[in-house]
């Protein structure tokens, strides 16, 4: 499918709706959106009010975002080969780790939806990269995680299934031993993309079968 | 006139007497078997065939009967020993000894079966074949004899001995015939109830292997798809919102238990 899908990229670009199976919701109330806006009709929120909220500069993103160093070079080392493994299925995504200490008020999804976009895009290399990235965000004081994805590569994930990974790791999360959770994190991110990719295809698939047909019947009449 | 109609009456009783010996309107059967309505056997052999054919129905169910008749019927001989078989109840082996009193053609035997027993073809042909040769030596038998009385007793003596051994033979030929049948029958059955048993397994097998199949392929489709190599999302128009310009943030949080303790302080 890869070449397949390549050649399509260059040639169709799909409406992001078309995949999407998780809803949109506001990083502020939370509310689910049925259409994307500039703000939230509820509460008004946009990305200006993270600005507010968070009066610092954004850490630049990378694949760990550790300031405490919670991973040690080995566990950088035994996370990059996972990552290089999964990147031979899925050359597209990037999967990054930010390991921090917030408050107990602050909204992590909040927080990573102001990391994601408030972070520094120094050249056109993270231009390209930012949209397709999944940023796994933990809280390590307050013991919470989040992930938030890029618009790119949003329309092929299922929120739920990031829930379920989260929580059937819940032991290593508990326990702090983030390198394993980490691991097993990037295992389950390689199904989910495959559910991904399967949903796309199938998509595609249905597509193309849906426009000749419309082709044939213009053709006859 | 007395004496005259008495005469008449003497000299016609025994024509009147006479019952009519003939298909179709034979007289009830004896209890005895034997019909000898003018009393030709002396008492004496009446006793003896009697008895002879009363062990033979005993112990080897034949029935054997004798006829003895004034004048030779109408009917065929054959014919008429087996409508008196038959009429009179005889069963699957029969003997009949018929005699016209002063006829030097007579007595004559007569043996038959029923038609069919069940048996093999060759078995039956068998049988019949020597039921004939049985007859053929009573009747040879018999003839030795002199005397008519004499040959009709040891007709019927042999008659009821040949018949009854016969009849033993016909026995053991059922008996060996229904435990070959029988097994016949198991074999029979036991090869429907293995058709049936195919039949079921069939039914539970094909289905079931369907699905193991159904299943493999199912799975090998999966591990095809979990072993993709260079898979390249299409290309989408972002579903850009609250001015955000690479992502519009996720819903996804999981809690995994606070380092905050009840007092504030911070463990591990």
């Amino acid at each position: 499918m890869g070449k397949d899908v390549t050649d399509s990229r260059k040639r169709k670009v799909y409406r992001a709706k078309s995949f999407a199976v998780s809803a949109m919701a506001c990083p502020g109330c939370h509310v689910t959106l049925t259409e994307a806006a500039t703000e939230c009709a509820r509460c008004g929120y946009s990305g200006s009010h993270t600005v507010a909220r968070f009066p610092y500069e954004a850490p630049a993103m990378g694949r760990f975002i550790d300031p405490q160093g919670h991973f040690s070079e080995d566990d950088r080392m035994r996370i990059g080969k996972s990552l290089a493994e999964l990147a031979k299925k899925f050359p597209q995504p990037r999967i990054c780790f930010s390991v921090v200490d917030l408050d107990e008020e602050t909204d992590l999804r909040e927080f990573g939806f102001w990391m994601m976009n408030a972070s520094p895009v120094p050249d056109q290399n993270e231009a390209e990269w930012r949209p397709w990235t999944i940023l796994l965000v933990i809280d390590d004081i307050n013991g919470r995680a989040s992930v938030t994805p890029g618009y790119a590569i949003e329309p092929f994930l299922d929120d739920e299934a990031w829930a379920d990974l989260i929580r059937k790791e819940q032991m290593h999360f508990f326990g702090r031993d983030y390198v394993n959770a980490a691991l097993n994190f990037i295992q389950g991110a390689g199904m989910i993309l495959n559910q991904g990719a399967s949903r796309a295809e199938r998509k595609i698939r249905g597509n193309r079968a849906v426009g000749s047909r419309k082709q044939r019947k213009e053709k006859r009449s | 006139m007395r004496l005259l109609i008495l005469f008449f009456v003497s000299f016609l009783s025994p024509l009147v007497g006479r019952e009519s010996f003939e298909l179709g309107n034979l007289p009830p059967a004896p209890n005895s078997g034997v019909y000898d309505p003018e009393q030709w056997l002396t008492a004496q052999a009446r006793v003896e065939i009697e008895e002879s054919m009363a062990r033979a129905k005993l112990n080897w169910k034949t029935q054997v009967f004798l006829v003895v008749l004034p004048e030779r019927p109408e009917a065929d001989g054959d014919v008429l020993a087996r409508a008196i078989a038959e009429g009179w109840g005889a069963g699957r082996l029969w003997g009949v000894a018929i005699h016209v009193v002063g006829d030097p053609e007579f007595p004559a035997f007569y043996a038959g079966r029923k038609d069919s027993f069940g048996w093999p073809e060759s078995k039956e042909n068998e049988f019949t074949a020597d039921l004939n040769e049985a007859l053929a030596d009573v009747t040879g038998r018999a003839m030795r004899e002199g005397d008519h009385r004499l040959q009709v007793q040891t007709g019927i003596h042999e008659l009821s001995g040949e018949l009854g051994y016969l009849g033993i033979m016909m026995s053991r030929i059922d008996r060996l015939h229904d435990k070959a049948r029988g097994e016949g029958v198991k074999v029979y059955r036991k090869k429907q109830s293995n058709a049936r048993f195919i039949k079921r397994l069939l039914l539970v097998l094909v289905p079931l292997a369907l699905l193991v199949v159904g299943i493999v392929i199912s799975r090998i489709r999966k591990k095809r798809k979990e072993t993709r190599v260079d898979f390249y999302f299409p290309e989408t128009s972002p579903r850009r919102r609250f001015r955000a310009p690479w992502s519009g943030g996720g819903d996804v949080i999981v809690k995994f238990g606070s380092r905050i303790q009840k007092d504030g302080s911070r463990k591990g």
